[in-house]
């Protein structure tokens, strides 16, 4: 019987062979080192050096906990959430609030602000700048930056973003439906339209 | 191809046997731990609500006139604030552990601790209805007697109240035709007189079970009681709703007949000093009933019970 390439395996059918094999853990780190880099950049792990470090914890937290993942969500899910727990650790350890990389992802960010179908009280429109929008996102609250940066800029469906951050599949959409008010709130109206 | 740090030090660190999987029992066994932990808070919950409803069933039989000037005193007073307090932590815990299984997080605030104090009230109303509610209450007051706040404690520091006329205790041997010896709770000896007492009184004082006996203590430390109503004490048993209603319905007739007794004096006398010795036209009983003044007629008229 011919055994399909490694490479061809998905996530789910290459952990239980990483388990008997370590080297095929390789497999993993290829696939995802990328993603999450830019995922813990947005999130506030700014220096490349911190985020080499960050991203070795993470590998390695995924190894030690491979006999911890079930097939009840997908692994991309499940290496994202090591991901989120250990840059927040890290930030926290620091004592230092997130600051993210995010003004160079203006087209992005500027899906964020409500459109009129939203809002019927719209404070701005697209001439807000990418730097005013991410200076506002810094400053949100956790709770609603996380959801919004899955959401945004890590494209995840509800779902995965409730696997991701353990909150009831609910909770998300009114997080981010919050998150987009507070983030319009956030926005000094002299900054609009410079 | 370029070099990749985090590649090579994470698969160098796993070669090198530096990490290791840790094994499935961990996880298997901090999952059952969570769950089993959820179990019990739920299970702590239904104790706590069956006691409370030990309590609260029987705090609406209770002879509240006899021992409160109001009801809100009495329930001050008897509730289980140790239960309350305790159902709260477990609903707390059985969130907790909950939303910690691994898939606990998908249900929202309200579902994972409505569910959990909803399995609670049930199997707390299922406790209760097999007894367990009284049997739980009087086991945990054998096993902590100094420190267990029981229905059975709580009634007690009520009634044994000599200076409010109220007395917990149990028949000696009589005293003449119209006094008996009574010992209370705390080992005193009193003399009680039994002149106003009804058939059914007598029959529960001299039954030598512990008795309640409401009447007028004297100011004099010669320890006599003038009795005016004997009571069985139902808090070392579990009671059905009703047997306690049946009780409450007796104390009431009884302590109202007091007030009927004295009905006829009133009639003809319009002076309401039911202590002066006067001589009453074809009144059969010159003797004024002292128990027609007893506040628990006062508070039985105010409350217009009867």
């Amino acid at each position: 019987m011919e055994q399909q390439p490694h490479e061809q395996l998905s996530d789910e059918a290459l952990v239980p062979l990483i388990l008997e094999e370590s080297a095929l853990f390789s497999h993993i780190i290829d696939r995802y080192e990328a993603k999450l880099e830019r995922y813990i950049t947005r999130l506030g792990v700014r220096n490349r050096e911190d985020r080499q470090d960050v991203l070795q914890d993470i590998f390695l937290k995924v190894y030690k906990n491979l006999n911890a993942f079930n097939t009840d969500l997908t692994f991309s899910s499940w290496i994202y959430r090591i991901a989120h727990n250990e840059a927040v650790s890290w930030y926290r350890k620091r004592n230092v609030r997130p600051e993210g990389h995010l003004v160079d992802e203006a087209d992005i960010i500027l899906t964020l602000t409500p459109t009129k179908q939203e809002n019927s009280e719209v404070l701005f429109d697209k001439e807000v700048s990418a730097q005013v929008l991410a200076e506002a996102l810094d400053e949100l609250d956790d709770k609603y930056r996380s959801v919004l940066i899955l959401r945004y800029f890590e494209h995840k469906e509800y779902e995965e973003i409730s696997d991701i951050l353990k909150i009831p599949p609910g909770s998300v959409g009114t997080l981010i439906h919050r998150g987009k008010h507070r983030l319009q709130r956030l926005i000094d109206p002299d900054k609009i339209n410079v | 191809m370029t070099p990749d740090p985090v590649k090579e030090k994470v698969l160098a660190r796993i070669s090198a046997r530096e990490v290791e999987p840790i094994p499935c029992w961990y996880f298997t066994s901090i999952e059952w731990s969570l769950r089993t932990l959820w179990v019990l808070s739920v299970l702590m919950g239904a104790l706590a609500i069956a006691i409370i409803l030990y309590v609260a069933e029987h705090g609406l039989f209770a002879f509240v006139e006899a021992t409160h000037s109001n009801v809100w005193d009495f329930w001050f007073e008897v509730l289980p604030y140790l239960w309350i307090a305790i159902f709260v932590v477990m609903s707390a815990l059985a969130y907790r552990n909950f939303r910690h299984t691994r898939g606990g997080y998908r249900y929202s605030a309200v579902t994972v601790v409505g569910s959990s104090i909803g399995l609670s009230v049930v199997g707390g109303i299922l406790l209760h209805a097999g007894g367990f509610g009284a049997y739980f209450d009087h086991q945990f007051a054998e096993q902590m007697p100094a420190t267990y706040p029981s229905l059975e404690k709580k009634e007690l520091s009520m009634w044994q109240k000599p200076e409010d006329g109220r007395l917990v205790g149990a028949y000696v041997s009589d005293l003449g035709t119209t006094t008996v010896v009574f010992e209370d709770i705390d080992g005193a000896q009193w003399d009680v007189s039994i002149n106003e007492l009804g058939e059914p009184d007598e029959v529960a004082l001299r039954s030598g079970d512990k008795v309640r006996i409401i009447g007028f203590a004297s100011t004099t430390p010669d320890r006599q009681f003038y009795s005016c109503g004997v009571f069985a004490w139902v808090y070392d048993r579990a009671l059905t709703m009703d047997e306690m209603r049946v009780a409450r319905s007796e104390f009431l007739a009884r302590m109202v007949a007091h007030k009927d007794s004295d009905s006829q004096l009133a009639r003809e006398d319009e002076n309401d000093d039911v202590f002066a010795m006067r001589m009453v036209p074809e009144a059969e009983n010159t003797t004024p009933s002292r128990c027609a003044k007893h506040p628990v007629i006062t508070r039985l008229e105010a409350a217009e019970i009867y």
